[in-house]
Parts: C-alpha cells; sequence; structure tokens
C-alpha cells in the first residue's frame, strides 16, 4: 500500500511538471505571437509633425501611436483629433506630463494686479513666467498654489515637467476707471470709520449716511449701479428705501457686503450667506490696548446651505459669503469694529483698514470680461478630451515585448522544474 | 449699532468741569433733531488713559491754563491719529488769556498749529445751515460789554478731516443751561453742536 507521501509525490510531480510547462510555453508565445497591433505606427514626438503632414496629404495607417515628451500643443492636438475622425486609430502616450492648469483673475481693489492660480499634484513644482520673464516658482499643495502679482505682460505661462499650461488675462491697456465702494449707514462710528478705512486704503468711495428722517450726509452718486460701483456695503436698516434696487445690483453681478443689522432686510436677507443670532459679547477686554478683532462683540451666523465661511471665533462663524446669480454677497457677523481700530494696539488702525478691504474684495466685481482664446490653461484635461486617455505605446509586430519575457514566468517555470527535481530526487528516481 | 455717546474730557491742569450743564444739553439736542442713537448720559474720560479711545468725539473745556502731562499728549496724539475729534472751548470770553494762550500751545505740542477755519467749511453745513459761519454766542455780543466777536473757528486738519476743533467763542457758557430752558427760547442756540456731532460721526 503506497505510504501518503509517496501518493502526494505521484501528484505533486506531474503537476509541476506541467506548470513549469505551461509557464514556458507562455512566455514563447508572447514572443512569437503576432501583435494584435498589424498596421501599428509608431512615432515619437520629434517626429511627429511630419508624419501627421503626411498621412494628411497621403494614405493614413490604421492604427498611430503617438509617443510624446510633452503635452501637445492645441494645432497638434486638434491634428491628431482630426486624423482619429477620419478614421485612424489614435493612441498617445506623454513622458512626465503632470496634469496642469492655470488661471489669471483680476485682484479687485484699489492696488490691482492679478491672482494665479495654480492646479497642480501635490508637492509639484511649477514654474510661472510672462512674456517679459520669469514670475515665479510655486510649490503646489493640497489645494494646488496661487499667488499675486502685477499685471503681467501677455500670457501666463505654468510649465511643470512636460505640461505647460496658459493663460491670458485683461488687456492693462484697456484699463477703465476702477470702481467704487459705496456705504450705506446710519450716521455712527462704525458707518464713519467703515469709510475711513476703505478710503485710507485707496478705495474710491461713496457714501450715504442717515442723519434724520430725510436728512443725510451724502457723499457721491448714491444709486448702487454695477457699472459704478464693486461693492455696496450696507451695515443697517437705513438701506431699507433701496434693498430692492441693492438686489437687483447683487443678482446683476455687483458685489454686497451686509452688516448684521443690514442683513435683516427682509429683501437682502434673501440672498445672504445665512442668519445672524443673538449678540455674542465676549469677556470684555482691558481697557484700550487690548481690543483686538478676536474680543469684538459678534453675532454668529447660521450658514445657508451654499454659503462658504470666510472666518470663524471658535465655533461660530463670523464672515461668510455666498453667490446670488451673477454677483457674491458677504454677511459680517462682527459688531463694532470701529473700537477695534480706535482703541486697539498700535497695529490695529492698518489691520482694520486691511480686514475691510479684504471684505470687500472678496465680492467687489472689476467688471473685467474674460479673454476669449488662450485655449491652453489646462492641456492634460484638453487632450484627453479630445484624443481620450494616454496609454502604453502597444508592442508593434515582430518587436519584443517592451518588457522583455516576463521574468514572473521563467522564475516559475524555473522554480517547478527544481521542485519536480527535489522531489524525484527524495523517492530515489532520476 | 452702539449708542453716541457724550464725552467730556478730565485733564490733571485745570478746571476741566467747570460747565456740567453742558453734556445733558447737547444730549437733549441731539436726541431732538436727529435719529442718532445717543446715550441718554455722558461720560467723563480722563486724557491720560486709554479710555479716551473708545470715544471718537470729546468735548474740552476749562477757564484756567492747561498744561498736559506727557501721557495725555500722547494719548491726544494717538486720538488724533486714529480718527478721532476733539472739540476744545475756551471757557472765557477774552483775548490771549491764560487758557487760549496755554490750550493752543499744548494742540500744537501735541498734533500740530492750529488753521483759522474758513466759514464756508463744510461743517457749517453739515446738518443746520450756518451761512456766516460760527454762530456768535450772547457772551461775545456786548454780554460783558466789549462786543468782541471772534469770526473764526480753529482747527488742526489731517486729510482735509478736522482732528482738533478750537473755539473761544465761550459756547461752554452759551450752552450751560438745563435743557427744559430751551422752550423759553426764540431760537435754540443749541443747533451748532449738531453740526459739531454730525460732523464727527460723518467725516
Amino acid at each position: 500500500m503506497p505510504s501518503r507521501a509517496e501518493l502526494s509525490r505521484r501528484v505533486l510531480e506531474p503537476a509541476l511538471r506541467i506548470a513549469a510547462l505551461a509557464a514556458l510555453g507562455w512566455s514563447l508565445w508572447r514572443a512569437v505571437a503576432p501583435a494584435a497591433t498589424a498596421g501599428l505606427v509608431v512615432v515619437d514626438g520629434g517626429a511627429l509633425a511630419a508624419a501627421l503632414a503626411r498621412w494628411s496629404t497621403g494614405a493614413a495607417p490604421e492604427s498611430v501611436h503617438a509617443g510624446l515628451d510633452a503635452l501637445p500643443d492645441a494645432a497638434t492636438r486638434d491634428w491628431l483629433a482630426a486624423l482619429a475622425r477620419s478614421g485612424t486609430s489614435v493612441g498617445w502616450s506623454v513622458g512626465d506630463a503632470p496634469a496642469l492648469a492655470v488661471s489669471v483673475a483680476p485682484v479687485p481693489g484699489p492696488a490691482g494686479g492679478v491672482r494665479i492660480a495654480v492646479a497642480a499634484p501635490a508637492s509639484r513644482l511649477v514654474a510661472l513666467r510672462d512674456a517679459v520673464g520669469p514670475l515665479d516658482t510655486v510649490r503646489a499643495g493640497g489645494a494646488g498654489a496661487s499667488l499675486e502679482a502685477a499685471a503681467p505682460v501677455g500670457a501666463v505661462v505654468a510649465t511643470s515637467g512636460g505640461a505647460r499650461a496658459s493663460r491670458a488675462s485683461h488687456d492693462p491697456g484697456e484699463a477703465s476707471e476702477p470702481k467704487r465702494v459705496l456705504v450705506l449707514a446710519r450716521a455712527g462710528w462704525e458707518g464713519k470709520f467703515v469709510v475711513a478705512a476703505l478710503e485710507e486704503r485707496g478705495w474710491r468711495v461713496e457714501a450715504r449716511l442717515a442723519v434724520a428722517p430725510g436728512a443725510r450726509v451724502e457723499q457721491g452718486t448714491i444709486a448702487p449701479d454695477t457699472a459704478r460701483h464693486a461693492a455696496v456695503v450696507v451695515l443697517d436698516t437705513s438701506a431699507a428705501p433701496l434693498a430692492p434696487a441693492l438686489a437687483r445690483y447683487a443678482r446683476s453681478g455687483g458685489g454686497l457686503v451686509l452688516g448684521a443689522e443690514g442683513s435683516r432686510l427682509a429683501t437682502l436677507a434673501a440672498l445672504a450667506p445665512g442668519r445672524v443670532g443673538a449678540r455674542v459679547l465676549p469677556p470684555a477686554a482691558r481697557d484700550a490696548g487690548d481690543v483686538s478683532r478676536a474680543s469684538l462683540p459678534y453675532r454668529p451666523i447660521a450658514l445657508r446651505a451654499d454659503g462658504v465661511p470666510l472666518e470663524r471665533r471658535g465655533d461660530a462663524v463670523v464672515l461668510a459669503a455666498r453667490r446670488a446669480s451673477a454677483g457674491r454677497v458677504a454677511l459680517v457677523g462682527l459688531e463694532e469694529t470701529w473700537l477695534w481700530r480706535m482703541a486697539g494696539d498700535d497695529g490695529s488702525a492698518a489691520a482694520h483698514r486691511a480686514w475691510w478691504s479684504r471684505v470687500v474684495a472678496a465680492v467687489a466685481s472689476t467688471g473685467h470680461a474674460p479673454v476669449v482664446g488662450a485655449p491652453e490653461a489646462a492641456p492634460l484635461a484638453a487632450a484627453i478630451q479630445a484624443l481620450g486617455p494616454p496609454r502604453p505605446a502597444p508592442q508593434a509586430a515582430g518587436a519584443p515585448p517592451a518588457d522583455g519575457l516576463p521574468a514572473w514566468a521563467l522564475a516559475l517555470a524555473l522554480t517547478a522544474f527544481l521542485a519536480e527535481w527535489l522531489l524525484r530526487r527524495l523517492r530515489g528516481a532520476r | 449699532m452702539s449708542d453716541f455717546v457724550f464725552a467730556t474730557a478730565q485733564y490733571e491742569s485745570g478746571d476741566w468741569d467747570s460747565a456740567p450743564l453742558v453734556p445733558a444739553n447737547l444730549i437733549d439736542t441731539i436726541a431732538r433733531y436727529t435719529s442718532i442713537p445717543v446715550a441718554p448720559s455722558g461720560v467723563v474720560v480722563p486724557l491720560g488713559t486709554d479710555r479716551l479711545l473708545r470715544h471718537p468725539f470729546v468735548w474740552l473745556t476749562g477757564h484756567l491754563p492747561v498744561r498736559f502731562t506727557e501721557q495725555e499728549r500722547a494719548n491726544v496724539r494717538r486720538f488724533v491719529e486714529r480718527g478721532g475729534m476733539l472739540f476744545v472751548d475756551d471757557h472765557n470770553h477774552d483775548i490771549d488769556g491764560a487758557f487760549h494762550k496755554t490750550a493752543t500751545e499744548e494742540i500744537a505740542r501735541a498734533v500740530g498749529p492750529l488753521v483759522e477755519l474758513p466759514n464756508d467749511h463744510a461743517l457749517y453745513s453739515a446738518f443746520f445751515r450756518f451761512d456766516d459761519g460760527p454762530p456768535t454766542t450772547s457772551h461775545e455780543l456786548n454780554g460783558w460789554g466789549d462786543n468782541l466777536v471772534h469770526e473764526h473757528l480753529h482747527a488742526v486738519l489731517r486729510d482735509g478731516r478736522i482732528a482738533v476743533l478750537y473755539s473761544n467763542k465761550d459756547y461752554s457758557s452759551e450752552w450751560g443751561y438745563h435743557p427744559d430752558n430751551k422752550r423759553f427760547m426764540s431760537v435754540d442756540n443749541t443747533k451748532f453742536a449738531v453740526n459739531l456731532i454730525v460732523y464727527a460721526l460723518t467725516r
């Protein structure tokens, strides 16, 4: 009666032999089998332009694969897409070309300039330049990178590896008169110092400050107008007669900044990013010198679904914004910010100015029309849209596999043969 | 929205509290003619403390010579640079008197020299219209027998804004009465104070 070990060997030895032979046979088949890529022409980036011209004027191959060093420019991309639509199967691959996109938007505000935003894989270095020369090099974080710069000359070009994205901004030659900020409030310290802060930061400010029924102090043109006003600040309910006009202004693209009391006007409440709650008085600051933005009274904001929090005080949102049709609306939950300017530390006046300027700039409209053209803001996305996703270059007929005979198959065959030989040696067979 | 609080400056030299009825009278005037939320009583603010900075409009008066301490001078400078407005009124009806001499000197040392304010300045149309400039007081008009009328107020300006307003027309005497007595007057002589407050709150 054969032993259990003997029975095992009688099963294992043939199995190992079959496995070894199968691995060898599969490797051999891969080496000699005709490629399912008959008719494929593989061309590298340097020869692509000439090849495209040749194929466009003569017979085009059944299948083309372009192996590129960098993402194709718009002309090459469109040419390949046209070739594909004419019946040729077009594939492409590219070396180091990360997904890259760039946007350029004017910065609203008296200082002007542009904000350049770059989307790239995290930790990727992206070089930025304009027609004059380098602007900066940034490293992409989890959400890309951004910087502000004076008005660039020509298009802004971002490069990283083989990817190159470009975006034109507005033409500085067509700079129009800077827009104004309109402040609507009751006569009081908050309205006075908001006007002062914005003027001191260079904004052109128009204002209407209500003093008594029928009596107002006015400076400039009061009717909100998207052609004239980049933003309107509504601090309190004294703006009630203008509420419908303000709503139209915001929906037409204007920027609206609502104070806590101003957000209670029904027409404007519908546009606000949230609703303010009961007033919160932080622990009283010591005598002046300690009044900071953090110690100001505030009304926490309960956000709407599409409200975006911009500033918090612990868990409470004290500044928020949302888009309202073509415009933007911000809601300020902080109150008596004038105290911060007057009774804060030595830098408080400047900080107060900067803060209010930022709040207004967050919603201000610039009135610059987007530049049409320069569709290279996201070249990888554009290439994928036109040509499909990149894929590895397929193997042409008669060529050895790009990766050679699979090492794992050979290792499997060798191991199987070795194991079978050992088993045979153990039972004494040769 | 915080109320407007009428603040009286307290300084170490002189008699800062020489006109105790003025605050209540002017609070009444502001409430009477405007819709500005105003606190029903005023406060006294020491010039030498940071409390000064919490009241962007401060009224200062007196009969006696004024000499600021270093701290008071520094505070007044900070107050003005941050946007505050100081109204100084000589409670004497004289010319080149001790209060006038010393107060103008101290103002110049703290924030700069006073300049004559033109009588068509925006202050005079900030609420009520005063086409002839600052209204004269009864003390100027033969109140002491000298018909000495001061034609102009003086100011220290910051970027076109009045930072310090100086008067030697003795509004402290003119306004120093109980507000109930307005009913006996054919013309309310405190109306100019409304212009002062409205100007301070809107410029």
